[in-house]
Formats: structure tokens, C-alpha cells, sequence
């Protein structure tokens, strides 16, 4: 009886869920490729890469459709029957299951999406078949494509990690992928694919972007089979079952968070009050201790000059203040320093914190994109050729630099393998207060970040940036926030041992 | 008879169980039924509400008779009343002395200030204006002067009309996919699905066309007005300058726009409101 009550409630507690929503394939894709397509596949198959696939890679798979310009990465040329993401030996053919699941899954950090939710499992078979034509490679292959075994795994330990960063030097990873990862190795600016296209090393350190997931074993298979159309070779030959782990095992100890996932996004950069001076060198461990919020940046393509494929792809910010002034640490990688030359034409690198003038009272705001002809906008920007600047704007053509006087805001900035350190300062509150924000606590004030890649030709309106998120600077807790809990604790208190006395005294009942 | 448990025990494992099957067994099993990749969490709000029924059996079961009551009560009050000495009271100190602590630390959490992310209220779909109101998109049914124009201008005149009307209209689909992918694909995704590479930086997220609340809600000459004045021609109740919709009368025709309308339709899989019969 009683048991029938716990029956009845988790019969009343089920229907809460995803009941009746589609099962889509398994992740991977169960099932197996039609053993040979039929006209009728092959048909399908190139009605459907008309509709959703030939505008990027071409009507003759030639990666070269209308849109592949603003793609970086570019789309893929199919004709060569050269693919990224391969479970196959090295020079070989991709497997059937291969590009199934490329269509199902997509390609993280690219313009491919995953289709799982939008073309049926036999759709994407049909379009494997279609894609097959483009070369003559795989129907001239006499025998299915060798997949890579994969040997024992090796778990992640200290150990291990070590012995894969000495091979990380020893087969000259580093040359390409940087000393720490971050794809800024001597090599990384000059390199170009099979296309002639130019083309970036993995960030190491940002394996959501990873092209063929951030699985160990997909790490596996990237140092087996090498990255076909890319400089990323195989590693088949200088790499056995047990050195490969080590080395999978020395990225995956780069990462941040061990799941590899990109960091979540908060709405809110808090500020933290702290007392005495706020140490001013990015490197300085103080930082280590402050609570990071992470930004994802894209590229400006509101208006003209649009930036299709930004270079930084996000940016950490910590916030802390004291009594007197505001500090700012910027953090965000990018994978060579330049500076700014007039006569080779060259850019400085550059990062921005904005924010409104006024901070509004109500809804209404500047917009987002440097401000508009009505309310203005501030912005702090450090430039690794100019430094610290305190700019107006009001439009995108419309931004100018304070006057020297006005100029308020100190910033110490540092470039280390690859990653851009900047602490930016500014007193809370300014003389110049028509066109400094004067900073106040318990406000949401907007705020929205930019960073420029110089040697991406980024400069004024090409730019990576995102729109308006919120600004809160902690106010100083109030004396309640202690006397009230005290109070409860003594009265809850005093409560349950006035029931428990009175509850021992009628022991006798 | 096997040994039963007493009311009181079971009350609390059927808590539990509950509890865990809330946290647990749904999320676990809806990640399984609906293909998802991670655990869907119950809401909270929902979470409350379930556990309110528990107790509310509960207490039902337990209030039945007087005696259940007793049972229930009695080992409670044992604890409560027993010895002074030994490891029983130690429990029972300890006990007591941490539910004041945690009175104590909820209140705390309760007053100590939260940022929370704001809210704000936003009309998704303000009102079309009147200069747009009554456009319709000229490539979905082509009347015929545009037909035989068509016709003209691809030298097509030795088949029918109707013929030429399905051409044109495959043709102008054709054109509005390819003009998609190179405009609108970098926020709105290949898919029309809103997750386009450029999506995540922005905070009011580009439209999911696939979404049933989006341009299926609306007539075409909603979407052409939307596309021509971009962020900038909303008005404020629907915060323009959170928008990144560029002005596309800026740059692209009027037969591009509507030729992109076709194909955004086709693409998201759903058709436009129809317009309503005025007069």
C-alpha cells in the first residue's frame, strides 16, 4: 500500500519530460550506406546538395560556390576526394561512415553545421553517394579504405602529459601549433593548403573548435591519419600506439576544463571591490584569483567594411575596483603580435571595452556598433602600437579620440605565445563628465567588447566584437546581510528549544 | 511476515527516492527518449511543484488514521527524548544545533545581493508599418505581365505560360537560396536555423527561421520590411540598438529581397501567414 503511493507518484511525475519528441540517429550514425546507390539515390543525393550544399562548395563540388568568399575555412573542394576528418590510413580514401558523419556532425570552428536535424539518416546516405562522384578517386579505389586501429588507450595522468610534451617538441609540433598551443608556431603565418589557400593551425587550446570533435579518440585519429588537403601530416611512422596517447594526452592537458567544451557565456561582468591597490602587470598572481568571464567575438558584418572571418574568437574579461578606480584585465589569443606600419600597410593588434556615455535610466541605449547619431558611447582601447586610448563615438565613421587632457586611463599590456595580457585602469569617476561614463555600483551598465587582428588586416570597421551584455559593479554588502541571519539563527534556535524542553518535560505521557 | 519498515523511514525514502528520480531518472531518461546530447534538467519551478505532491501524499497517508500519526511521531519523539548521554545525544545535539545554523544561512543567501541577467521586456513583432503593409512578393504567384517579361528576357518564348511561370519561379528560388548563403547564412546558419557561425555574439540571438514563432507567423510583406530597414527601423520597444540586422535596402534590390524571402521560407520549411482580406 504504501509502495503503491511511490508507484502512483512516479507514474504522476513522467510525462514532465521529452515524451514524443523525434529520435533522431544515433550520435555517429547507426545503419549502414545503401551497399550501391541507385540512380535514384544518386538523384536524391543531388537534389539535396543543390539545396543545401552547392552555394558553399559549388555546383561542380569545386568548393567554389557563391558564398565559399566568406568562409574561412574555406568550403571544401571535393574533387580531389581529399577529407579533413578521416578514421582511415594515411593517403587514403575517407570511409563511407567518415563522411556520413561530417554531414551528420558538422565541423566545429567552420561553416559546416551538423544536418542531423534537418536531412533524414537515408538523405544523408544519398548525399555520401552524391559526394562520391565528384572524384574519380573512389571509383577507381579497388578495395574499401584501411582503417587506423586503435591501439590500448593510455589514461590521462602527469606522467604521461610529460612525455607528450617532449614529443610535442620532438616532432616539431610546436612549429606550427606554438610553444603553448595556441597556433602561433614560426611557421603558422606562411602556411597554406593544398588549394594554395592560407590556413591556421589548430588553437590547441580551444578544442570546441577542433574540426573532428575533441574526443581523445578523434585526437587519435587526427595523429594517425594526418588532416588530407591541410599541412597536418601523419604521424603513422614516428608515432606508435603508446607515443600517440602521450601526445593526445599532453593537448588534452592544455585544456582549461577537461570536457574540452567552450566556456560558458555569463550575461553579467561582475566587478568585485577590493581594498588597496590593484596591481597593474597582467602576469601578477592576483589575477589568478579573480572570478574570469568569457566572451565569444565575432566578426563585424553589420556594415560596410564587413569582417567574414575574424581572427579573435573570443575574450576573457576579470573586473575588481577600489575606492578610486576601475581595473579591466583582458586576455585573448592571437596567434602573431603586429604593429601598426604605415608603409608596409600593417595594422596593430587591439582590444576594447565599451560603454554608454550615460548610463541610461531606461531601456534605451546607444547602439551597440560604436553609438549612434543620438547617444554616444565611450570606449577604452589598447593598441599594441598606441597604447591606451579613450575614445567618443557616435556611429562607426563617427569615433574620435578624447582630447590629450582627458585622457584618464593607464594600461599595461603583454604578449606571450600567442596570447594578447592587458590590464586597462581608469578612475571611477572623472572631471570630464560629458563624455567619460562615471562609474557607479548596483547598476547594470551596458558593456560590449572589440578586438582587432592586424595581421588579418583588421583595423577600424573590420573587427571581431559583440553586441551589448551587463556591466554590474558589486556594491559593498549592507550591515542586514549579517543581522538578519544572526537574528534567524538565535530565534530558530530559541524556538526548537522551547519545543524540545517542552517535548522532554511530557516524557511521562 | 518479513520485518516492515516503519512509517517513519519509509516516509523519508519515499522523499528521497523522489527526489532522485526528479534529478536524476527524468533527466537521464529524457537525454535518452529525446536523443539529446546531456541530462535535460526538470526546472526548478517544476521541481517544487512535484515534491509539493509528494508531501502532500504523503501527509494524506500519514494523517489517515490517529494511528498512523502515533507511528509515525513515535520515532521522532523517541529521538528527541532520549538519554543524556551517549552517541544518540551527541546526534541529537548535533542535529539541533544545525538547523538554526541552516535558518541561519538560507536567510544569509535570501539577502546577500544577486546579479541576476535582466530581462527586459522586448516586442518581437511590433507593428508593420503602413508603407509595407500591403507588398507582396511578386516571385510566389508571378502574375503574367512578369511572366511574359521573363519570357522576353531569356528568349523563352516557344513554351507556355504556365511553363514559364514554373521557371521563373524555380529560377528566382534558385537565386534567393544562392543570395541567402552569401548574406544572411553568417547569423541565420545554412540551415535557417539562427545559429550561423557569427550567432554567438550576439546577445538578442539572430531569428530561427525553423522556429514555428518566427517568419511563419508573420506575411511576407512582414519579413520584407524587416530585411529592407534592418535593427535600425525598429522601434524602440524593440530595442534597435541591440539588433545587428543590417539595412538591406542598402544594399541589395528589391527583387533580391524578395527573391531571398522565397528561399528563406523554402528553407526554413514553413510558409508565410497569408495576408487577411482587407474590406
Amino acid at each position: 500500500m504504501r509502495w503503491a503511493c511511490l508507484i502512483l507518484l512516479m507514474i504522476l511525475l513522467t510525462p514532465s519530460t521529452g515524451w514524443g519528441q523525434e529520435k533522431g540517429a544515433s550520435p555517429g550514425g547507426a545503419g549502414a550506406p545503401p551497399a550501391a546507390p541507385s540512380p535514384q539515390d544518386l538523384q536524391a543525393g543531388k537534389r539535396i546538395y543543390q539545396k543545401w550544399c552547392m552555394n558553399c562548395h559549388g555546383a561542380q563540388g569545386d568548393g567554389a560556390g557563391p558564398a565559399a568568399d566568406f568562409l574561412r575555412p574555406r568550403p571544401r573542394d571535393f574533387r580531389q576526394g581529399l577529407f579533413k576528418i578521416r578514421t582511415t590510413q594515411s593517403g587514403q580514401l575517407p570511409s563511407d561512415q567518415d563522411l556520413f558523419n561530417v554531414i551528420t556532425k558538422g565541423m566545429p570552428g567552420t561553416g559546416m553545421p551538423g544536418w542531423e536535424k534537418v536531412l533524414t539518416e537515408a538523405e544523408r546516405w544519398q548525399l555520401v553517394s552524391y559526394l562520391k562522384t565528384f572524384s574519380r578517386r573512389f571509383a577507381r579505389a579497388s578495395a574499401p579504405p584501411e582503417p587506423i586501429r586503435i591501439g590500448t588507450q593510455l589514461p590521462l595522468s602527469a606522467d604521461s602529459a610529460a612525455e607528450g610534451k617532449r614529443l610535442f617538441r620532438e616532432i616539431e609540433c610546436f612549429k606550427c601549433h606554438g610553444d603553448e598551443g595556441r597556433g602561433d608556431g614560426p611557421s603558422a603565418p606562411e602556411l597554406t593548403d593544398d588549394w594554395g589557400a592560407p590556413i591556421r593551425p589548430a588553437n590547441l587550446r580551444k578544442p570546441w573548435t577542433f574540426r573532428g570533435g575533441h574526443t581523445p579518440e578523434a585526437l587519435y585519429l587526427r595523429l594517425q591519419s594526418g588532416i588530407a588537403g591541410s599541412p597536418m601530416p601523419s604521424f603513422a611512422d614516428s608515432l606508435d600506439n603508446e607515443k600517440t596517447w602521450h601526445l593526445v594526452n599532453y593537448v588534452m592537458s592544455l585544456w582549461q576544463d577537461s570536457s574540452g567544451n567552450n566556456p560558458p557565456l555569463q550575461v553579467v561582468l561582475k566587478a568585485r571591490r577590493v581594498e588597496g591597490e590593484i596591481p597593474a602587470q597582467p602576469g601578477e598572481a592576483f589575477w589568478q584569483d579573480q572570478e574570469p568571464f568569457y566572451y565569444p567575438l565575432v566578426g563585424q558584418v553589420i556594415r560596410e567594411p564587413r569582417l567574414f572571418v575574424p581572427s579573435v574568437d573570443g575574450v576573457q574579461v576579470q573586473a575588481v575596483y577600489n575606492d578610486r578606480e576601475l581595473a579591466l584585465r583582458l586576455v585573448w589569443d592571437d596567434p602573431t603580435n603586429s604593429k601598426a606600419d604605415a608603409e608596409q600597410g600593417t595594422f596593430e593588434d587591439a582590444a576594447a571595452i565599451e560603454f554608454p556615455v550615460q548610463v541610461p535610466p531606461g531601456a534605451k541605449r546607444p547602439f551597440f556598433l560604436m553609438g549612434d547619431a543620438e547617444l554616444a558611447v565611450q570606449l577604452l582601447r589598447w593598441g599594441s602600437s598606441s597604447g591606451m586610448t579613450e575614445l567618443n563615438g557616435n556611429g562607426l565613421d563617427k569615433l574620435q579620440p578624447q582630447s590629450e587632457s582627458s585622457q584618464e586611463s593607464t594600461a599595461v599590456g603583454e604578449f606571450q605565445n600567442g596570447q594578447y595580457q592587458v590590464v586597462m585602469k581608469r578612475p571611477l569617476r572623472t572631471v570630464n563628465t560629458a563624455q567619460d561614463i562615471q562609474f557607479e555600483t548596483g547598476r547594470f551598465i551596458p558593456v560590449a567588447f572589440f578586438a582587432w587582428d592586424g595581421s588579418n588586416g583588421e583595423t577600424g570597421g573590420k573587427m571581431a566584437l559583440t553586441s551589448w551584455f551587463y556591466f554590474f559593479i558589486e556594491p559593498a554588502l549592507p550591515k542586514v546581510t549579517y543581522v538578519y541571519p544572526a537574528l534567524a539563527v538565535v530565534i530558530a534556535g530559541g524556538l526548537q528549544w522551547w519545543v524540545v524542553r517542552r517535548l522532554r518535560q511530557t516524557k511521562m505521557d | 511476515m518479513r520485518p516492515r519498515l516503519s512509517l517513519f523511514s519509509a516516509s523519508v525514502l519515499t522523499v528521497v527516492l523522489a527526489y532522485l528520480f526528479i534529478q536524476v531518472v527524468i533527466p537521464y531518461a529524457s537525454m535518452w527518449i529525446a536523443d539529446r546530447p546531456s541530462p535535460v534538467t526538470v526546472p526548478a519551478a517544476l521541481t517544487v511543484i512535484y515534491m509539493l505532491l509528494v508531501f502532500i501524499g504523503l501527509y494524506i497517508y500519514i494523517t489517515i488514521s490517529e494511528e498512523n500519526v502515533r507511528e509515525f511521531l513515535q520515532p521522532i519523539l523517541e529521538f528527541l527524548r532520549g538519554g543524556e548521554t551517549g552517541v544518540r545525544a551527541g546526534l541529537r545535539l548535533g542535529l539541533l544545533a544545525l538547523v538554526p545554523l541552516l535558518v541561519g544561512w538560507i536567510t544569509y543567501d535570501r539577502l546577500a545581493p544577486k546579479v541576476q541577467s535582466l530581462t527586459g521586456i522586448r516586442i518581437q513583432h511590433p507593428t508593420i508599418p503602413g508603407q509595407y503593409e500591403k507588398l507582396i512578393n511578386p516571385y510566389r504567384n508571378p502574375t503574367d505581365d512578369l511572366v511574359k517579361q521573363f519570357q522576353q528576357q531569356e528568349g523563352l518564348d516557344g513554351i507556355g505560360l504556365e511553363e514559364a511561370r514554373k521557371r521563373l519561379v524555380g529560377t528566382a528560388l534558385a537565386e534567393g537560396r544562392a543570395l541567402y548563403q552569401k548574406n544572411c547564412r553568417v547569423c541565420h546558419g545554412s540551415k535557417a536555423d539562427g545559429s550561423g557561425p557569427m550567432a554567438v555574439g550576439f546577445r538578442l540571438r539572430p531569428a530561427n527561421f525553423r522556429d514555428p514563432g518566427t517568419i511563419a507567423t508573420v506575411v511576407e510583406a512582414y519579413a520584407f520590411w524587416r530585411i529592407s530597414e534592418g535593427g535600425r527601423g525598429l522601434p524602440n520597444e524593440s530595442s534597435p540598438w541591440d539588433s545587428a540586422m543590417p539595412r538591406w535596402k542598402e544594399e541589395l534590390t528589391e527583387a533580391e529581397i524578395w527573391k531571398i524571402i522565397l528561399a528563406e521560407y523554402e528553407l526554413a520549411d514553413v510558409e508565410p501567414r497569408k495576408p487577411e482580406k482587407l474590406e
